[in-house]
């Protein structure tokens, strides 16, 4: 009699620990739903477009292939190609507003913007984002490839990578 | 004796009680237990048994990269009782998480809930107050999770929720003219109507016993029906080249001032749809953006009249034929009259005397002459057999919602001047996805692959199916597409357009058309103007196709030029496609 009465206060206890799990369960699946839903967003062509321009980035020109083998360059450059959304967004998202843009934040000092940075792709994003790029997710690269370079804006990081 | 008697007379007395009552007893257990049984147990399991409704998930539509076109999302409608609500204005007190006490009134509440939806106060007393002895009102429909955890948090006892699967499309009008959207009734166009069998899914009950504070009584699970969710549709497209496609499209037709346009970009060895971008174009987060005509896809619905880039079809089964070569000789004359009726002609787009063009040279001049001039070598059987062959007048296989099959007259239906010009795309009709399927099929050696958009759809338990698009055919021999090709690398190298159109270091073999659009009146002012381009020419991987409908300010192939060249190096660049090594071969142009 006892033993029974224990098993059904033991069984009765797990029934609690299943519904508050499953109900625990339930929260973390709506959370991770909505957040996958904001990143989907934050993915979107027109954030991802707006919020490299908002940083100064441009398209490229024409695509130049190196060899690797031979050591050979193939293919025409092409100065780069200037803004994609000159004329404005033309595919429109109403789910994005603008408050999702990154504001680049001028350089302090009078030097570089990213055109003259060629070559060290990463480093020019550190440093056209600075401090700004810490509290938006795109601009998340940024603050990560400059590692312990020195954050003064304006400065060009010295180079850590290989 | 009288003693017993009376004591005979108690016992039969007693004895007919006892049974009596036993007798009262037995009816009564016949009748619950077995004649009411059936309505007892409802009873019971209505105080018991929980039914609860487990949605099947809508599945999502996603790009070929797996990037999200169309998502279901959870929606919460906060809901009230205004019978609990309007009991007392005094409100309700609230436990704090500090253990502090505090009272709410209604207006505290009603106000806090404004606050933290963004509802109108007004509003939500309005609804609340509507019918003060209901149970049940809407506040406000369709919250996100996170204003929903806000109100919940609030605890203001009076307030519920029900969920509220909704439908959200994360790259707004990135392709939305092929996703198509959902409305309050279902799904009501493109991929989300078309392939609904895939998306949907179905809802389960489940019902089980609970205790007094609905918690499920251990053991006693019943699923009765398991709800299925919905399986994901992979489409063929790229969703940032389908992007850059829209907004350079976009672009361009504001800049010249198109009522519409089409750019389509197919992969030449399976056909399949890596963006097709239409001018003005639905985000179906919003379907009101635009007018009722562009809530689709032109590209397959509008038919119209391609004009010049029609004729590497013709010329294709010309040279298929063995009646010519890239090389053979045409006269042309500054009209083309054989055979019309009297005062009728043909003339080119630029006036010009007797010339000597090979049929190189009548592709990259596009002239109309020239093609009217070759039409008399063939048949007019053979010509529309032709048409056919390459997919014209019948609907390409991706069956979109609404498609056209355009129109190409048959030998018995043809008059004399449209047998001639509906070999240049003027006197029949195509859509764009049709003049797509011609290059592919060009640019495929001859091999006409069927138009794909579903790439497969992937069922919730894993299993993928993929559509049935047809069978693959041979339109024309591989050495005549080949030698197609060459004739329209001209254009890129000679024509008119070569210094819009030609992107150095590769080899590409383009075409351009600027068909006069009728406007029931014969032909008007107004132009449907297109450049198809496939690149590389010696081996093409992919096919550009960019249409625009009625410019204003420019009335030529050339202004939908910029648009092809902007994409045909996007492109480049998106497939990494390598420069030509080999220069394009310096076919003769006139003789």
């Amino acid at each position: 009699m006892l033993a029974q009465l224990m098993l059904s206060i033991v069984l009765a206890d797990g029934a609690y620990q299943i519904s508050s799990l499953q109900s625990q369960k339930h929260d973390a699946v709506l959370q991770q739903h909505a957040l996958s839903e904001t990143l989907d967003l934050y993915n979107s062509p027109q954030h991802l477009a707006a919020n490299a321009e908002a940083l100064g980035m441009v398209a490229s020109g024409n695509a130049v292939y190196l060899d690797a083998s031979t050591g050979a360059v193939t293919g025409t450059g092409t100065a780069a190609g200037g803004s994609l959304l000159g004329a404005g967004d033309q595919v429109s998202n109403v789910l994005l507003d603008g408050s999702m843009i990154v504001t680049a934040q001028a350089p302090s000092t009078t030097t570089t913007t990213t055109t003259t940075a060629t070559g060290s792709g990463p480093t020019a994003g550190a440093s056209a984002t600075g401090s700004s790029g810490a509290s938006q997710a795109p601009a998340d690269t940024g603050t990560g490839g400059a590692g312990q370079a020195p954050q003064t804006p304006g400065l060009l990081p010295s180079p850590t990578t290989h | 004796m009288p003693t017993f008697r009376v004591s005979r007379r108690r016992l039969a007395l007693t004895i007919f009680g006892v049974f009596a009552v036993l007798t009262l007893f037995v009816v009564r257990l016949v009748d619950i237990q077995l004649v009411q049984a059936e309505e007892l147990t409802k009873q019971a399991d209505a105080r018991q048994l929980a039914s609860v409704t487990t949605y099947g998930t809508r599945g999502s539509i996603v790009d070929t990269n797996g990037v999200v076109l169309a998502d279901s999302v959870d929606r919460f409608d906060i809901t009230a009782s205004p019978k609990i609500a309007l009991l007392s204005v005094d409100g309700f007190t609230r436990t704090n998480a500090d253990g502090t006490v505090t009272k709410v009134s209604l207006t505290d509440a009603i106000s806090q809930i404004a606050r933290v939806t963004g509802a109108d106060p007004q509003a939500l007393y309005a609804a609340l107050t509507k019918d003060p002895k209901s149970d049940f009102a809407y506040l406000v429909k369709a919250v996100k999770l996170s204003v929903f955890n806000k109100v919940r948090a609030l605890h203001i006892p009076w307030v519920s929720n029900e969920p509220h699967p909704a439908r959200t499309y994360p790259n707004g009008a990135v392709a939305g003219n092929l996703v198509g959207f959902v409305g309050t009734d279902g799904p009501q166009a493109g991929t989300e109507l078309k392939q609904n069998s895939c998306l949907a899914g179905t809802n389960g009950t489940s019902t089980y016993q609970q205790s007094a504070d609905y918690v499920r009584l251990p053991g006693s699970t019943v699923v009765t029906k398991p709800a299925t969710d919905g399986g994901t549709v992979t489409l063929t497209i790229d969703s940032n080249l389908q992007w850059f496609a829209q907004q350079t499209l976009a672009n361009q037709a504001q800049a010249v001032g198109a009522d519409w346009g089409t750019a389509m970009i197919v992969r030449v060895s399976d056909g399949h749809i890596m963006a097709d971008a239409d001018y003005p174009s639905v985000d179906p987060n919003d379907r009101n953006s635009v007018g009722v005509d562009a809530l689709g896809a032109r590209s397959f619905t509008t038919p119209y009249e391609p004009g010049s880039i029609m004729k590497p079809a013709t010329v294709s089964g010309l040279v298929d034929a063995g009646l010519v070569t890239a090389a053979s000789h045409v006269d042309v004359p500054g009209r083309f009259t054989d055979g019309l009726p009297a005062g009728s002609y043909i003339k080119d787009a630029f006036p010009h005397g007797d010339m000597h063009m090979t049929v190189a040279g009548v592709i990259m001049n596009s002239s109309n002459i020239g093609i009217a001039e070759l039409t008399k070598l063939q048949s007019e059987k053979d010509r529309y057999a032709n048409l056919i062959k390459f997919g014209l007048g019948s609907k390409t296989s991706v069956g979109f919602l609404g498609e056209s099959a355009g129109t190409v007259k048959t030998p018995e239906q043809v008059d004399s001047i449209t047998t001639v010009t509906q070999q240049f795309g003027q006197g029949m009709t195509a859509t764009s996805a049709q003049v797509a399927s011609l290059y592919q099929t060009i640019g495929n050696d001859g091999k006409k692959v069927p138009l794909t958009l579903v790439q497969s759809c992937t069922a919730a338990d894993g299993t993928v199916t993929y559509p049935t698009t047809g069978a693959t055919t041979q339109v024309v021999k591989a050495s005549t597409a080949q030698s197609v090709r060459q004739m329209m690398e001209t254009v890129t190298t000679q024509g008119s357009l070569r210094t819009l159109i030609n992107i150095p270091g590769y080899r590409i073999a383009a075409k351009s058309g600027t068909a006069q659009v009728a406007d029931g009146n014969g032909y008007g002012k107004d132009y449907i103007v297109s450049v198809a381009g496939l690149i590389p020419a010696d081996k093409p991987q992919y096919a550009v196709i960019v249409t625009l409908a009625k410019p204003d300010t420019i009335k030529t192939s050339a202004a939908a030029a910029p648009a092809y060249a902007t994409i045909m190096k996007q492109v480049i660049k998106t497939f990494r496609i390598q420069p030509s090594t080999t220069p394009a071969p310096n076919i003769p142009v006139a003789w």
